[in-house]
């Protein structure tokens, strides 16, 4: 009994590490690859549809936000959009449920891993706020093929891109 | 009773006087007496064989006269009828006045006799060595006297404040308008006339305006001007600007009790009932556009007119069409604005929000249509059944229910009424115009008076609304927020209350006056979680005061968790939208949400645009028929 718990113990120990490395190496590929692809190559993707963007990704995006040029609050109505973000590893979104129990700083989790690309929006003039059907600022595992083709469909160009990971 | 007094004082000090010094050294005599028929005091002045008498006219006060009705019998009748305990309060108040000006006689009277006193003591210790010495001393101040005599005759007070040592010569400012600096100056031993002082902040660009010190090109703040030309401290009208009006007439920046029934009689001030304001607007030039508006009471003549064009770009120069902006040369008005279209697509009013409205003179076609206040965003632009989502209607809280009440009556106070409908009119509420802004000030007898009261015609985007002013009770601040921030309160506003009342405990309700007809109040609710809150999110870490928004951590959005007050708001900003709220709701919405949240002991009330009560918002949750929560927003009946 005593042998056998060792052994679970040690092929335990050996499969967590087996399964961390294994996503810590396809992590560094995806961020190689962003970085290959999109950063090293950015002047091929300005000004150009942010369909360019989307439709060269090597691995599959998981979830995206937004945000507006405007950050006042009082100025909803005028804001307009002007970044998309581009998450690879879903990022863990928040319910209404935890935005009405949770308070800043209480669920930071710092082994919560992020790799995203950030497209800022050239035409932005052309994106108001209110066009809610976009609108998502949580980065959640939220990509589904309405909002790829909503996207495609959509005709921002794009101005800058970064990447960002921690 | 005054002149009794009077005789009384005459009898203890008209024959005071002073003699030659023991050693010869000559030293001025100065005696007065009191002239009881003519109301006088008789000065006489004399030094060896210079001698000089000079009568000061005493200020006379409006006999008291006994009023014709029983005031106490009739306020204290509780059956007593609306109109005769108005005419009893009328009654009361003149002859408090009366009483009022019989005492500051009487005061007038001791405080130039103290005067005199210390003036002739020093005259007499002076021991000047020759007659021409004492006979320069006697003429010196002879001519304080007679400074100080004409100012008693204006009904002014004695400047006490004087030098007495006469072998000193001072150097003394003159500053008319009482705003520290001055316009002239006279270098002489004894200076005591109203206005005089010895000390300035510089020279005065203008000493007849107390608004404006040492640059006289500098922006001023638009301040109300009344018209009170019977000096009753009732006004007749009210015209806001950054100089005193050209027009002629008693005009003041001293805030005023209100409207006059009668601004030509000082006996006569506000009505039992308040008489009605008439708006005019100001046509300089003659060509129906107008330079700004004002209140009155009383209909009035050229320049002011009951209707304008529209603004105008020079009131000086007659241009029929407003094309005309200066002598140099024709500038093109302003192209005619477009219309923004919505589109409606269940015919039901309210428009989709998701589709690019379209800006033209004229409707596009069938289905597109203009947004009117009240009818927006539709939740459902598939079913004319659902219109936008509105706040729900709750019974609230003996507490909640007060603190609305309590707060109608706040601002519904008569003398605050003139400038806020100054904040109300919409051209000041326009898009691209900057804040107005005021404090209420609480006077020791209740009444509530605007304070610092700013106007939308400076430079500055934000107003600035004082919390607390030395010797004032502040008690609550308003401000306006205009086109394209309409949506009520800001987290800034949040701040602004807390720190405000952290800083003095009487004041606690912030105001806002919203483009699109709506207000609100932001009310303190509990001090103690209102502190607990501020203490450990103080505004300089959570705050941004270039946006009045919350501050976020760079790349938040990207870290786990939440990081900021800004990611938090913005999170609950975007779940309020998706829930099917109006845009133009979300942000107060949300700080509802925010401000129960994290017990900032603050509650948000509003008053619906043509509504006249503020009622409590709040919020709650439900679950619905899929088993997510479903916000309510609700708002006490």
């Amino acid at each position: 009994m005593q042998i056998n718990n060792k052994y679970t113990i040690v092929i335990t120990i050996v499969f967590i590490s087996l399964f961390h490395s294994v996503f810590a190496q396809q992590n560094t590929d995806i961020i190689n690859n962003l970085q290959n692809n999109f950063i090293n190559n950015k002047q091929s993707f300005v000004n150009m549809p942010i369909n360019e963007i989307i439709n060269n990704v090597s691995f599959p995006i998981k979830g995206y936000s937004i945000h507006f040029d405007s950050v006042s609050p009082l100025s909803l109505e005028n804001a307009k959009l002007n970044e998309v973000t581009f998450y690879f590893l879903p990022k863990k979104g928040f319910t209404l449920d935890d935005l009405l129990t949770q308070k800043v700083n209480t669920n930071i989790d710092s082994t919560e891993k992020v790799i995203c690309l950030t497209v800022r929006i050239k035409n932005y003039e052309q994106f108001p706020f209110f066009s809610i059907r976009y609108y998502n600022p949580n980065g959640s595992d939220n990509w589904n093929d309405v909002m790829k083709s909503t996207f495609l469909s959509s005709g921002m160009i794009v101005e800058d891109i970064t990447l960002y990971c921690n | 009773m005054i002149k009794r007094y009077i005789c009384i004082l005459a009898v203890l000090f008209g024959t005071m006087g002073y003699g030659q010094g023991i050693d010869g050294s000559k030293s001025v005599t100065v005696k007065y007496s009191f002239s009881t028929g003519e109301n006088k005091l008789i000065v006489t002045v004399a030094v060896a064989d210079f001698l000089q008498t000079m009568p000061v006219q005493l200020y006379t006060p409006p006999p008291i006269t006994a009023p014709t009705i029983n005031i106490q019998e009739i306020l204290n009748n509780p059956s007593s009828s609306e109109e005769d305990k108005a005419k009893a309060h009328e009654a009361l108040a003149i002859q408090q006045a009366q009483e009022a000006q019989a005492a500051a006689a009487m005061a007038q009277m001791q405080s130039l006799i103290a005067w005199l006193e210390a003036q002739s003591q020093a005259l007499a210790q002076s021991q000047a060595q020759t007659q021409a010495q004492a006979q320069a001393q006697a003429e010196a101040f002879l001519g304080s006297l007679q400074q100080v005599s004409q100012s008693i005759a204006n009904g002014g007070t004695v400047n006490t404040n004087t030098n007495t040592n006469t072998n000193t010569t001072v150097t003394w400012y003159f500053d008319n308008d009482g705003d520290g600096y001055h316009s002239n100056t006279a270098n002489t031993k004894i200076m005591s006339a109203p206005g005089w002082k010895t000390s300035t902040s510089g020279l005065d660009c203008d000493d007849n305006d107390p608004a404006r010190t040492s640059n006289c090109t500098a922006n001023l703040p638009t301040i109300p001007w009344f018209l009170d030309n019977d000096n009753d401290g009732y006004f007749a009208i009210v015209q806001p600007g950054t100089r005193k009006p050209t027009t002629p007439g008693n005009w003041t920046s001293v805030m005023t009790k209100g409207p006059d029934c009668d601004d030509t009689n000082p006996a006569i001030g506000i009505c039992s009932a308040m008489p009605s304001l008439l708006n005019y607007y100001i046509d300089y030039d003659g060509d129906g556009y107008d330079s700004g508006t004002i209140t009155s009471t009383t209909s009035l003549g050229a320049p002011y007119k009951t209707s304008t064009k529209g603004k105008d770009c020079n009131d000086n120069i007659y241009s029929a069409d407003n094309s005309v902006c200066s002598v140099v040369g024709a500038v093109t008005p302003d192209p005619t604005p477009k219309t923004k279209w919505y589109w409606d697509g269940d015919r039901d009013t309210y428009v989709d929000g998701a589709t690019v409205p379209k800006e033209a003179e004229t409707s596009p076609g069938a289905g597109w249509v203009k947004v009117t206040d009240g009818k927006d965003f539709d939740c459902d632009d598939t079913d004319p059944l659902i219109g936008n989502c509105k706040m729900e209607s709750k019974d609230c809280t003996t507490d909640a229910n007060t603190r609305g009440a309590d707060t109608t009556t706040l601002l519904n106070s008569p003398v605050l009424q003139m400038p806020l409908a100054q904040f109300r009119d919409t051209a000041n509420l326009a898009t691209g115009k900057p804040e107005s802004g005021m404090s209420i000030e609480k006077l020791p007898n209740g009444t509530l008076v605007p304070y610092n009261y700013q106007l939308a015609t400076g430079t500055v985007s934000n107003a600035t609304v004082a919390t607390q002013a030395t010797g004032k009770t502040i008690v609550a601040g308003v401000h306006t927020h205009t086109g394209g921030k309409e949506a009520g309160p800001s987290p800034q506003d949040i701040y602004h209350l807390m720190e405000g009342y952290k800083g003095n405990n009487y004041y606690k309700t912030d105001f806002n006056i919203a483009a699109n007809g709506n207000e609100y109040a932001l009310v303190v609710e509990n001090s103690a979680n209102l502190v607990a809150f501020e203490t450990a999110y103080p505004s300089s870490t959570n705050i941004n005061p270039a946006t009045n928004d919350f501050l976020g951590v760079a790349g938040e959005d990207k870290l786990p968790g939440l990081n900021s007050l800004k990611e938090h708001y913005d999170l609950i900003a975007s779940t309020v939208l998706q829930q099917g709220y109006n845009i133009k709701e979300v942000p107060e919405i949300t700080l509802i949400i925010m401000l129960d949240h994290y017990s900032t002991g603050i509650k948000l009330l509003k008053k619906e645009k043509d509504t006249s009560d503020f009622k409590e918002l709040s919020f709650s949750t439900e679950i619905d028929a899929q088993g997510k929560t479903k916000l309510k927003i609700e708002r006490c009946k």
